[in-house]
């Protein structure tokens, strides 16, 4: 009977007491590799935020101007470390790689 | 490599799975299931993540859970393991303690505020309601032509009974002073690099005290789950996803309207009556994102149904709207050129998931494009053809399901 209330105290302690905690799956789609001097780029200044998955389904009528516009938001917005001479780089290789380009 | 090489490395991984390598791949990987949305570059895998069944997985980081349209059928209230999930950054807690979480209310108030959860449980009366969530984008992967976004089908939305706090009586307990004109909501999910970027949104302050806003601790019954923003969340009935802040920490009463990133350039609408414009055009003038529009789905056919030539079967479904209320719904055999009206199941509030069912005779062989349509008691009507606008917000077409008579 001593025992069953400690272990009681016990487990109610622990759950009064516990932090909820979980853990979040690595990336599962990765960017597309390629030659293309943005491909490193974008793995090194991209990665650190998201997932592949934002550009991997965007829609086949995809172009240049939505990649572009993403790029500078990144940059602007959300202060990813990508210099003015990075922008094209990057942009080139989302927009030969994903949307209307997409294999 | 190309992306050929890419279309291999994911037929290797599916090998390794069919091959039984199971200790190659980590634990989530092994119920990795593929699905396709109806649109094209439509794949998606299916993936359980912590407090979920599979999933459709619009992004892993940050989460972004479509909920499996199979999910909804024959059940109004959505289970929490089955609840979509939406975050914008990456930035999001992993571990919350519920006995130091501390809700901060400041700003123009009396009497700034730090509740705890035993607080919020305790010292404030309790308020039930039941109201359905829906991502502004839901459905954007369906709009034509096709905008830029999340590529969502129709399964960012579910519906939940919250239990927790009128946002009223936490402001009132706080006094706000004169000159109060908005209220912001933040919570623990952040931008991963440091910028002005933070997740925060804001609501008029005779919204955000009319009594229905909430910040609720329980969702159907038990604790909110972890991904859809444990253990506090703030609850905004009829609105869009957006404002139902995820892991909510600091409520702050401000003077002005509140126009941070995440209120302004994003998620705004057309300011018109239709909150439209022609497609690849963009709007002139546009507002903040704020109620539901109305919608219906069939939830027990597909596209690859198949039913019986005179033989009586039964169409089911959902619907809802911004909390005036659903007054009918009515279902169609044959694309709309007459209609039936469908009984509705039972009324568990203004802001919920109504349930239709309908019976019907397959009259001919062929294909049949099952409709429905909803209307609601402030005479919104779902329209035939749908709208569009460049963010694919607020998507409520009159849905089709094509199933095969035989």
């Amino acid at each position: 009977m001593k025992k069953k209330i400690l272990f009681f105290l016990v487990m109610v302690m622990s759950s009064v007491a516990q932090a909820k905690t979980i853990e979040l799956p690595a990336d599962t789609v990765l960017w597309r590799p390629s030659d293309l001097p943005g491909y490193e780029l974008t793995l090194q200044k991209c990665s650190a935020c998201h997932s592949a998955h934002y550009a991997e389904y965007q829609p086949p009528n995809t172009g240049l101007g939505y990649w572009n516009a993403q790029v500078l938001r990144m940059k602007n917005v959300f202060k990813a470390p990508i210099t003015d001479e990075e922008v094209p780089v990057i942009v080139d290789y989302l927009n030969k790689t994903y949307g209307a380009n997409r294999k | 490599m190309n992306s050929e090489n890419f279309t291999n490395r994911r037929k290797v991984i599916s090998a390794a799975l069919a091959g039984g390598a199971s200790s190659l791949l980590p634990a989530w990987a092994l119920g990795a299931d593929r699905t396709n949305l109806p649109i094209a570059y439509g794949e998606r895998e299916l993936m359980a993540f912590p407090g979920k069944k599979p999933m459709i997985v619009l992004t892993s980081r940050p989460p972004q859970l479509e909920t499996p349209f199979k999910y909804y059928d024959n059940h109004v209230i959505t289970p929490n393991d089955e609840f979509f999930v939406r975050y914008h950054m990456a930035g999001i807690p992993t571990s919350i303690d519920p006995a130091t979480y501390k809700l901060t209310v400041g700003g123009n108030v009396e009497k700034p505020l730090e509740i705890s959860l035993e607080s919020l449980k305790k010292n404030f009366p309790s308020q039930r309601i039941v109201a359905v969530n829906q991502c502004s984008g839901n459905s954007r992967g369906l709009f034509e032509p096709r905008v830029n976004g999340g590529q969502l089908g129709n399964g960012a939305m579910g519906n939940a009974a919250w239990v927790g706090v009128s946002l009223k009586d936490i402001l009132k307990a706080a006094n706000p002073g004169k000159g109060a004109k908005q209220v912001t909501f933040n919570g623990l999910d952040q931008p991963v690099l440091p910028s002005d970027s933070d997740f925060v949104k804001g609501l008029d302050i005779d919204h955000a005290m009319d009594g229905n806003v909430m910040v609720a601790y329980q969702m159907n019954g038990t604790d909110i789950p972890f991904l859809n923003g444990y253990p506090i969340k703030l609850i905004v009935p009829g609105y869009y996803g957006t404002y139902w802040v995820k892991h909510l920490s600091e409520i702050k009463v401000v003077d002005d309207v509140y126009n941070g990133y995440w209120m302004n350039p994003a998620y705004r609408i057309p300011d018109n009556d239709c909150n439209c414009v022609e497609p690849g055009t963009a709007p002139s003038k546009t507002i903040p994102i704020n109620q539901f529009t109305i919608r219906s789905f069939i939830t027990n056919f597909t596209d690859s149904s198949i039913v019986t030539v005179g033989k009586p079967v039964q169409a089911r479904g959902i619907a809802f709207d911004a909390g005036y209320g659903i007054k009918k719904v009515l279902f169609s055999q044959d694309n709309g050129q007459s209609w039936t009206e469908a009984r509705l199941g039972q009324d568990l509030g203004r802001f919920s998931f109504r349930e239709w069912r309908a019976e019907f005779t397959p009259k001919q062989k062929g294909t049949l494009s099952l409709r429905v349509r909803a209307f609601n008691h402030a005479g919104q009507i779902q329209p035939m053809t749908a709208t569009w606008m460049p963010a694919g917000y607020m998507r409520n077409v009159v849905e089709t399901v094509k199933v095969t008579a035989v």
